[in-house]
């Protein structure tokens, strides 16, 4: 959402998107209507509490969610064909086309670098692999591992290479994982919640690495997380989920500075402010709804902080009627009443 | 007089003990000191690895300090053994990170609550039962679903159970240890205000261990930042994160993100990881990772002193001068 340029250099286009997954018989909608789409070079940011869907989101766009029990209600994943046509949809695509796309298009970090890691191979292993599978090998997979482990900051790559993930740090983990993702030469990379098992200082290593590989090679960036600082100090663009719905989307500034959905002004005002005077956080009472009893009407009616100052006919309508994701100028926000 | 006073505090583990040759020891806790008045929050900050936990444990008696003095409300506890340590327990009680392995999950919570008051009081069973209701409601839950077990809960419910059993024996001090890491940012601004209300009606005082500065300073009138085993500094949360004395604590408080496109400023990016407790470098424990280190801090350890101002701040750096200069320069 890079304005001017939106929808020509589109990497990844999701509509409508609606998963489920089927439990002891039932049928559970986890996400519903998601649509986004990425643009070259842009980091988007996926943030709500845990069980809003984002996980889910992301693992859909490689179908690497398990069908069954998921399976796909409706909607497309494409991503960009290099002749500027939108691609085929993801979610018709043959076994092999989806390994295709696995391959070239996305690569994915995720929460935990030591679960990721295959403990029985050494880091050159793991990341030869992956150039091992590239279109195009020209060159030394040595010399191209070294630079790569260079390239993300691991001090004596050549050395390090050699090493078995236990030998390594939390940080020099996701380092590797990270060069392993960018062994692929990805149009996309998807961090499902990168930073969130790793200290403060080494956090800030990372996503100031993160935010370094997309100057220099314009990979474009799905970024999962709780913390709306990370959001705040490097996306350029938000979707904030609840209860497998997107509430609100737009521009992190705007959205950050100013929000419109009750629940991203409710989550906002529930961290403390940093380096300001302390207030009573406000809290949101209450759980996130699960998909088994999702409210019929508005999905954060309950907890909702809006619906409070409304009066019983309004309210009515909260509790039986779904809004809808509408909005202007970029911004959208799902609320009968916020906008 | 403070509540709770800790004097060169160590703790030590052995650590690969060699068939030949004596046993390695990590040092996981180095010589600290603290105090905590009564109804006052400490916060305790650090990266994984420097001692906080040990910190936790060593000071509710659950690892055993190698040398050192607790005094806890004038009494020395580090003596105390057998009956004597159990009769003392019930003034300093501990919750943990995890609720969801912090509860017996074969047990309802009424009985686990139960189980502290038959231990530490001399309530007969209908006095228990009424305390247990009034525990409930402190903690914001429904006194009938004591019958229930852990999983019928939440997170934050299990979080909230977690610090009724650790109110039951009306402790003075409670030890936190990074008890909303787990929870989401709505559930852990719930568990935030309890704890803070709490306070407000008994008194009671928090050691209150996290990594998220936020947080920390939201809670804490005075943190203490550990690295490596030491406390490096110690203050005012207010004027800790405001204007840092260590370069340590300036890159903890830089690498915070911080949600307001306004106040998007420089993160200070220390190099590398901490150093293994097992081989700490020589000199000051941060010189490895310092932008500022000097000669001399590869040699000699700086000692926790008060910084130049001469206020109740320490902090442990040879250059705490010049850091404060080169800040105000860059002002």
């Amino acid at each position: 959402m890079t304005g001017d340029t939106k929808n020509s250099a589109e990497v990844v286009s999701v509509e409508n998107l609606s998963i489920s997954f089927t439990v002891e018989g039932r049928k559970l909608q986890v996400v519903e209507d998601l649509s986004f789409s990425i643009a070259k070079g842009e980091i988007l940011a996926l943030v709500g509490e845990s069980g809003c869907g984002k996980t889910v989101s992301c693992l859909s766009l490689a179908r690497l969610l398990p069908e069954p029990p998921a399976s796909y209600d409706s909607g497309s994943i494409r991503f960009r064909a290099s002749d500027g046509s939108p691609g085929e949809n993801v979610l018709d695509m043959s076994p092999s086309r989806i390994r295709e796309i696995r391959r070239r298009r996305l690569a994915y970090i995720f929460q935990e670098p030591s679960v990721s890691l295959n403990p029985v191979f050494t880091i050159y292993d793991q990341i030869a692999e992956v150039i091992g599978l590239r279109d195009t090998n020209d060159g030394n997979p040595e010399e191209e591992v070294a630079s790569l482990l260079a390239q993300v900051g691991i001090p004596d790559p050549v050395s390090k290479m050699k090493c078995y993930p236990h030998e390594l740090s939390g940080g020099m983990q996701q380092r590797a994982m990270i060069a392993m993702a960018l062994a692929g030469k990805p149009d996309l990379l998807v961090a499902d919640e990168p930073t969130t098992a790793l200290d403060v200082t080494i956090q800030a290593q990372i996503l100031d690495l993160i935010s370094k590989i997309r100057r220099e090679s314009s990979m474009s960036v799905l970024i999962v997380t709780h913390n709306l600082g990370i959001v705040s100090d490097m996306a350029d663009s938000v979707i904030v989920m609840y209860a497998g719905h997107v509430v609100e989307k737009g521009p992190a500034p705007e959205l950050i500075s100013s929000p419109i959905h009750p629940y991203t002004r409710a989550l906002l005002d529930a961290v403390p402010r940093f380096g300001c005077e302390p207030r009573k956080l406000s809290t949101i009472p209450g759980n996130v709804p699960s998909p088994s009893n999702y409210p019929r009407g508005c999905r954060f009616f309950g907890r909702c902080p809006l619906a409070e100052s409304l009066g019983e006919a309004e309210r009515a309508k909260c509790a039986s009627s779904k809004p809808q994701l509408l909005g202007e100028n970029g911004r959208f926000s799902r609320c009968h009443f916020s906008r | 007089m403070p509540l709770l006073k800790i004097e060169n505090l160590r703790t030590e583990y052995p650590v690969g003990k060699g068939w030949f040759g004596p046993a390695t020891k990590l040092v996981a806790v180095k010589d600290v000191s603290f105090e905590i008045e009564s109804g006052e929050t400490v916060g305790l900050v650090g990266e994984s690895g420097c001692g906080k936990s040990s910190l936790a444990r060593t000071i509710v008696r659950l690892e055993k300090a190698s040398a050192g003095r607790i005094i806890f409300d004038g009494r020395d506890v580090l003596g105390l053994s057998g009956e004597a340590l159990r009769r003392a327990r019930s003034s300093f009680q501990m919750i943990f990170q995890d609720p969801y392995s912090s509860l017996n999950p074969r047990m309802k919570i009424g009985d686990a609550l139960d189980e502290v008051l038959r231990i530490h009081s001399r309530m007969n069973a209908a006095g228990r039962a009424s305390r247990i209701s009034s525990l409930l409601g402190m903690v914001g839950l429904d006194p009938s679903q004591a019958g229930r077990y852990p999983h019928q809960f939440s997170g934050g419910q299990r979080q909230r159970i977690c610090i009724a059993r650790a109110l039951a024996v009306e402790p003075k001090l409670i030890v936190a240890d990074e008890p909303v890491s787990a929870l989401d940012v709505s559930v852990q601004a719930q568990i935030i205000n309890l704890l803070q209300e709490i306070q407000g009606k008994t008194g009671i005082s928090y050691l209150f261990i996290a990594h998220d500065l936020a947080v920390v300073e939201h809670i804490s009138r005075r943190i203490l930042v550990m690295y490596l085993g030491k406390i490096v500094e110690s203050g005012f949360s207010r004027e800790i994160i405001a204007n840092p004395a260590h370069p340590y604590t300036a890159a903890l408080v830089s690498a915070v993100p911080v949600p307001d496109p306004a106040r998007k400023r420089s993160r200070i990016i220390l190099p590398g990881d901490v150093p293994s407790p097992l081989s700490p470098p020589p000199g000051c424990p941060f010189h490895p990772r310092c932008p500022h280190a000097i000669e001399r801090c590869r040699s000699d350890v700086p000692e926790l002193m008060p910084s130049s101002k001469g206020s109740s701040r320490l902090s442990a750096c040879f250059l705490r001068d010049e850091f404060n200069a080169k800040k105000e320069d860059a002002k």
